[in-house]
C-alpha cells in the first residue's frame, strides 16, 4: 500500500504555485512537476508517488469528497461556503485573503432587513446575517460583483478583498470583514484512511503532526 | 413524441447490464448472509417519521422524502435506513425466538439529495442485525460477515476502518467542559484547531498531549499500541486492550492484518453508536461500499431489550469496483421458431424469440447471442 499515489487538486493559480513551492521545500514533491503554461491539467511525479491536478478553486472541494482527489489545496472561505464533507487538517498559512462585506463608498452602510446582496458565497452570506438578525436576499454572481451595486442590481456585495484597489477603484468600500482565509490542505474522508501511510507522512512533512 | 416535462425521472433508473450485475451482487451476499443463519424478512418501503426520526442514525429533515399518509394525516417517509424496521420487526413478532436471531433484509433505501452533486436518490443494500450477541462475539461475526462478502464478491484491496464509541466516549469525558469543540476539529480530524483548544484549556498535560495526538491516531495494530503507552486513565486504556484483543482475533479468524485500520477519531454517529463502527472501504471508489456498528439501545426503544449489531453492503458502491462484464445483454439463443424456443426453455436455456427474420440482424446488434437457430 505504499506504492500507492496520492492525488492532490489544486486550484489554478497563485494557490498552485505556492503548495508547489512549499512541497519542493518540505521533500514531498520534485520542482517544477506542474508547469500551468502547459496546458495540462494533471502532472505526474512518478519518484515521489504524486499526482497534482488543476481545478477551478470551487471544484476543488468536490473533487476531493467524491474521491477524485485524495488531498486538496483550497482556501478557506471556499471550503466554508461548499461545505463539502471532507477532512479539514491544517492551515498552510498562505494564501492569505479577506472575505468582505462592502457598499457604494459613503451610501448607506447600515445592515437592513430586504437588502440584495450579490455573492460568490450565497451560503456564507446568508449564514453571516442571519447570524446578525437581518434578513437579505442573495443574488449569486460568478465574476466581477463590483458592478452589481454600481448598476443597482444589489445594496451590497460579498467578495473576496485582497489590496482594495478593485474596489476603490469602481467607487466601493469595506463595510465589515466576514472571513480572513487562508489555504487549507483538505481531505477525502475515506481516501486518506484507506492510505493512510502516506498521508499521514505528507502531513508529518508539512509540520501538522 | 414525448412531451418535454416528461422526459426526466423523478427516482433512479438504471441500465440492464447493471441491472443484472445487482442481482448477481444481491444473491452472492444473501447466500453469505444465510451461511451465517440470517433469515431473510420483507420490510415496508415507507415507514412513520415519528418512528424514523428518533431511530435512525443521522436522521434530518433535510436528507428524507417525506409525504403525508392521507387517512390519518401523519408525516410518512420513504425509509433512508432499515436498521429501525428491523428492531421493531424483532421486538414486535421474533421476541420469543432464541437468541441470538439473525436477520437479513434487501432493498432500496431512499434520501433526497441537492441537485448536481452526482448522488443517486435511490440505492441498494444487502444487510443484517444480530440480536443477543455481546460485543466480542457479535462485531467479530459482523466482521466475519463482511469478509466473507468481499470473497465472495472475488473483491481484493479493501480495508476495514474500524472507530469504537465506546473509546469515543472515555475521551468526550476527558475532554470535560472543551468536549463540544473537541468533538468539531475531531471530526474535521482539523489540527491546527484542535491544537488551539486543547492548549487553551485547563486540562492537565498528559490529557492535553494525549487529545492532540487522537486525530491522526489512524492507520494499523501500531496505533493501538501507541495509544495504550500515551493514555491517561485506566478507564480508556481497558478499553484500548480490549480492541488490541478484538484486533488479534479477526486476525487469527483470517482477516489480513493490512486490512484493518483503526481510526481513533471516527465520531460519526457517536450519540446512536455504543460500541464498535466500520465501514468498508476499496481503493476503487471514494465511498464506503459497507458499514456496521454496534447499537445496544436502540432494540430497546421498541421494547426488545438485547444488544444488537448489524452491517449492509452498499450494492451500487460495489457495482463501481465490480463493474459488470461486456457491454450488452446476453441470451443463449435466438430463433425464428416458437417450438424450438419452448424445448429450448424446457433445458433451462435463455432464448430470445423473433419471429420476423428480417428483424434478427437489429437484434444481434443490440444482445449477445450464443447462438442462432
Amino acid at each position: 500500500m505504499n506504492n500507492d499515489i496520492i492525488t492532490v487538486a489544486l486550484p489554478k493559480g497563485r494557490l498552485a504555485d505556492e503548495t508547489i513551492e512549499l512541497f519542493v521545500s518540505k521533500g514531498i514533491t520534485q520542482e517544477g512537476v506542474v508547469d500551468e503554461e502547459s496546458r495540462k491539467l494533471v502532472f505526474l511525479d512518478e519518484k515521489h508517488g504524486m499526482r497534482y491536478m488543476l481545478v477551478r478553486n470551487m471544484d476543488v472541494p468536490t473533487y476531493v469528497e467524491h474521491g477524485a482527489a485524495d488531498l486538496g489545496i483550497v482556501g478557506l472561505d471556499i471550503v466554508k461556503e461548499t461545505a463539502a464533507d471532507v477532512y479539514e487538517f491544517m492551515d498552510l498559512g498562505f494564501g492569505g485573503c479577506r472575505l468582505c462585506v462592502a457598499g457604494v463608498k459613503d451610501g448607506n452602510s447600515r445592515y437592513r432587513h430586504d437588502m440584495v446582496v450579490a455573492t460568490k458565497y450565497p451560503r456564507m452570506t446568508k449564514d453571516f446575517f442571519a447570524k446578525k438578525g437581518v434578513f437579505v436576499e442573495t443574488i449569486k454572481l460568478y465574476g466581477s460583483i463590483e458592478l452589481a451595486p454600481i448598476v443597482g442590481l444589489s445594496d451590497m456585495i460579498v467578495d473576496l478583498v485582497s489590496t482594495g484597489q478593485t474596489l476603490k477603484k469602481n467607487g466601493l468600500e469595506v463595510i465589515e470583514t466576514m472571513l480572513e482565509s487562508t489555504a487549507r490542505l483538505i481531505g477525502n474522508k475515506s481516501m486518506t484512511r484507506l492510505k493512510h501511510e502516506r498521508v499521514k507522512e505528507i502531513i508529518k512533512r508539512l509540520g501538522g503532526i | 413524441m414525448m412531451k418535454k416535462n416528461m422526459l426526466a425521472s423523478a427516482g433512479t433508473n438504471m441500465a440492464p447490464l447493471r441491472s443484472k450485475k445487482l442481482n448477481e451482487i444481491e444473491s452472492s451476499l444473501r447466500d453469505v448472509l444465510s451461511a451465517y443463519g440470517c433469515i431473510e424478512i420483507f420490510l415496508p418501503i415507507y415507514d412513520y417519521y415519528d418512528m424514523l426520526s428518533s431511530t435512525t442514525q443521522g436522521f434530518s429533515d433535510e436528507n428524507i422524502i417525506r409525504f403525508i399518509d392521507r387517512n390519518t394525516g401523519k408525516s410518512l417517509v420513504l425509509r433512508p435506513d432499515f436498521t429501525p424496521q428491523v428492531c421493531r420487526y424483532a421486538a414486535n413478532y421474533m421476541n420469543n425466538y432464541p437468541l441470538p436471531l439473525r436477520l437479513g433484509y434487501r432493498g432500496r433505501v431512499f434520501r433526497n439529495v441537492n441537485m448536481d452533486k452526482g448522488i443517486k436518490s435511490e440505492k441498494t443494500q444487502v444487510g443484517c442485525e444480530l440480536f443477543g450477541l455481546e460485543e466480542m462475539t457479535g462485531d467479530i461475526e459482523l466482521l466475519l460477515i463482511a469478509e466473507r462478502g468481499m470473497k465472495a464478491l472475488n473483491l481484493s484491496g479493501h480495508r476495514y476502518v474500524i472507530g469504537d464509541m465506546k473509546f469515543n466516549s472515555y475521551l468526550l469525558k476527558l475532554a470535560g467542559d472543551i468536549r463540544e469543540e473537541f468533538l468539531k476539529a475531531l471530526s474535521a480530524k482539523n489540527l491546527d484547531r484542535m491544537k488551539k483548544i486543547v492548549n487553551e484549556s485547563p486540562l492537565d498535560d498528559k490529557v492535553k498531549t494525549f487529545l492532540k495526538s487522537v486525530p491522526f491516531a489512524y492507520g494499523g495494530k501500531d496505533v493501538l499500541e501507541e495509544l495504550k503507552n500515551s493514555a491517561p486513565d485506566e478507564e480508556i486504556k481497558t478499553r484500548i486492550v480490549y480492541l488490541q484483543k478484538f484486533f488479534d482475533k479477526l486476525i487469527s479468524l483470517g482477516i489480513d492484518e493490512k486490512a484493518l485500520v483503526f481510526d481513533a477519531s471516527e465520531c460519526k454517529g457517536y450519540d446512536y453508536y455504543t460500541g464498535l463502527t466500520f465501514e468498508i472501504l476499496h481503493g476503487g471508489v471514494g465511498s464506503k461500499i459497507g458499514t456496521g456498528g454496534r447499537y445496544d439501545n436502540l432494540a430497546g426503544k421498541f421494547g426488545f431489550n438485547v444488544p444488537a449489531c448489524g452491517m449492509a453492503f452498499y450494492v451500487e458502491e460495489i457495482i463501481n469496483v465490480d463493474k459488470p462484464a461486456g457491454v450488452k445483454v446476453s441470451f443463449d439463443y435466438i430463433t425464428d421458431s416458437q417450438d424450438k424456443a419452448e424445448k429450448l426453455r424446457a433445458e433451462g436455456k435463455s432464448v430470445l424469440y423473433v419471429e420476423n427474420k428480417e428483424n434478427r440482424d437489429k437484434f444481434l446488434e443490440f444482445y449477445e447471442i450464443g447462438q442462432i437457430l
